[in-house]
């Protein structure tokens, strides 16, 4: 017969022992958990502090870096003044030589039988003023002439567009009555000349005064062959000026007993580049002398 | 033994401890581990921000720029050396215009002075003369120079309307080569023409147009400054004149004769050379 198992001890008894060790569990993980945090607090303090010697050090070398730029800075504005009177120099024999550059980039591309009278480019604009006069022979009619002329320069890479607006003179150097007339649009490709402009005033004649001759009109495109265009003195008698001076329909002029088969026009030509004349500080700062040259 | 049943069970105790635990994690977060690692991304970002800056790259960087600063102002001295050498030498003397010469700027008027009615005409009219082409006369009106109005940064004289007539190649060549002057010289307006628009042969020029140039004399209308950089310019408001003693020494007389050199056709001839008065003794070095 088994002997039965008797326990005597209060339930009481085993709870106290399940409270003790939970309490001391509980106490480990305590420690546990905040020895973690501590553990990690103290490695985030330390890598504060690493990642402070790193920064430390860093700011030295950047310092430095700065310091030597800053070094560089100052030795190049220790000759500021010079510097700046060395590139003004260069900049003003770079201005004189393009006022060359301009007159022999025109020149290059224009008609060989145009003649220039005057080539007048205005400083710091792209305007260049030019004055020509063309042949108007039996074998090269002024308006054939004048075409060639425009469309020489068009070619020429500083030159952007010829101002529709011009003055045909004749004849040169007697009898400066003038003519205004329009230039449309260049028209390289082939299509006839662009929409007309008004005329300018007329010149001041020499001897006798300006006439104001022809209505707006376009001028052919060089490159028409005049087939499509309106010529520049179609179906215009310059009466007046020559009386054996006739314009054909075709545009031919035919000269009579004229000795001097001239004629002239103004240009206006917008170039693509232009003179600036450098100058050195501001304009007050500068005694402005216009002594004139004895000339 | 105390029989008596505890009053917390271990559910109790777990709960406490977990609340516990809790309690000191977040405290302890709250105030030192948040904060640490705050400050760690805030000095880790300067970190990397200044290993950028000042890394070895950049290091080599700033101190090629610190060479090539020291180069550039070596050039610069020498360049600007040789300039005044060139162009700023005034005066029969042939020195620069320091306004901080003997302590006023009494010798500066004087030098200037004597620049522009002994020195200046006659230089600027050798140099268009030698330049092949005939060229108008340039004189230099004699100035009053009040010591004190002498403009410290720069002088700029005007020259208008002088003439050059040559072939356009010639008159080219001159714009081109402008620094042959003796002077600074900036062309400020040119234009060209032909002196056969006026030829009552009836214009039979070319200037310009023909690349052959048989015929094909042009005159370049130019407008001229002179332009003078004065030494010690920045300092030159030490070195005033004090009032009443401005117009001590003379202060050239006025401009010089013809060219030295001649100048082909087109010239007109100058007077003759008027020396400019003398200095008070005492004021102005000799």
């Amino acid at each position: 017969m088994p002997i039965p198992n008797i326990n005597l001890i209060p339930p009481a008894y085993y709870l106290r022992k399940k409270v003790r060790v939970a309490v001391a569990t509980a106490v480990f993980a305590d420690i546990l958990v905040v020895g973690g945090l501590v553990a990690f607090a103290m490695m985030q303090t330390n890598h504060n502090q690493e990642l402070k010697l790193q920064q430390t050090d860093w700011k030295a070398r950047a310092d430095r870096v700065d310091s030597t730029k800053a070094e560089a800075q100052t030795i190049l504005s220790s000759v500021s003044d010079y510097t700046a009177k060395t590139d003004f120099i260069g900049k003003v024999f770079a201005a004189n030589a393009k006022w060359a550059t301009l007159f022999e980039a025109v020149r290059d591309y224009s008609y060989p039988q145009a003649t220039y009278t005057t080539m007048k480019p205005t400083a710091g604009s792209n305007v260049m003023q030019l004055h020509i006069s063309v042949p108007n022979t039996k074998e090269v009619t002024a308006q054939q002439a004048l075409n060639l002329y425009w469309a020489n320069l068009l070619r020429c890479p500083l030159v952007d567009t010829v101002l529709p607006s011009t003055n045909l003179g004749y004849p040169m150097n007697t009898q400066d009555n003038t003519a205004s007339v329009s230039l449309g649009s260049p028209g390289m490709s082939g299509a006839p000349g662009g929409p007309p402009s008004p005329g300018g005033p007329p010149m001041p004649g020499g001897a006798s005064s300006g006439r104001y001759l022809g209505s707006p009109m376009a001028i052919a495109s060089p490159a028409t062959g005049g087939a499509q265009t309106t010529s520049l003195l179609s179906g215009k008698e310059l009466g007046g000026i020559d009386a054996s001076v006739q314009i054909g329909e075709n545009g031919q002029v035919t000269i009579g007993a004229s000795s001097n088969p001239m004629y002239g026009f103004d240009i206006t030509a917008q170039m693509r580049d232009s003179v600036t004349v450098p100058t050195f500080g501001a304009a007050t700062q500068q005694q402005q002398q216009s002594l004139g040259g004895g000339l | 033994m105390d029989m008596k049943p505890p009053k917390l069970k271990p559910v109790h105790i777990g709960i406490i401890a977990a609340v516990l635990a809790l309690i000191a994690g977040g405290v302890m977060a709250k105030f030192w581990i948040m904060p640490v690692m705050q400050d760690n991304k805030v000095v880790q970002a300067d970190v990397d921000n200044l290993m950028q800056t000042g890394s070895p790259a950049n290091q080599t960087a700033a101190d090629n720029e610190k060479n090539a600063a020291l180069k550039k102002v070596a050039a610069t001295k020498r360049d600007w050396a040789g300039y005044e050498n060139r162009y700023f030498r005034i005066g029969p003397s042939n020195q620069p215009l320091d306004l901080a010469l003997g302590g006023n700027r009494l010798p500066a008027a004087w030098l200037y002075s004597r620049e522009r009615a002994e020195t200046l005409g006659p230089k600027l009219n050798a140099w268009l003369a030698s330049s092949g082409n005939a060229a108008s006369f340039i004189s230099v009106p004699a100035a009053s120079v009040n010591p004190n109005d002498i403009p410290k940064d720069v002088i700029a004289i005007d020259f208008q309307g002088v003439k050059l007539t040559g072939t356009f190649q010639s008159v080219m060549h001159f714009l081109k080569t402008t620094r042959s002057a003796p002077r600074l010289v900036s062309v400020m307006a040119v234009s060209l023409s032909s002196p056969g628009s006026s030829d009552s042969s009836g214009g039979g020029v070319t200037p310009v147009s023909t690349r052959s140039f048989r015929i094909n004399t042009v005159t370049a209308d130019m407008d001229l400054r002179v332009y003078i950089f004065p030494r010690n310019g920045n300092q030159a408001g030490n070195y005033k004149v004090p009032a009443g003693a401005e117009t001590g020494g003379g202060l050239g007389g006025a401009s010089s004769g013809p060219p030295t050199t001649p100048s082909g056709p087109g010239m007109i001839p100058g007077g003759p050379p008027r020396p400019g008065m003398p200095p008070s003794p005492g004021r102005v070095p000799a």
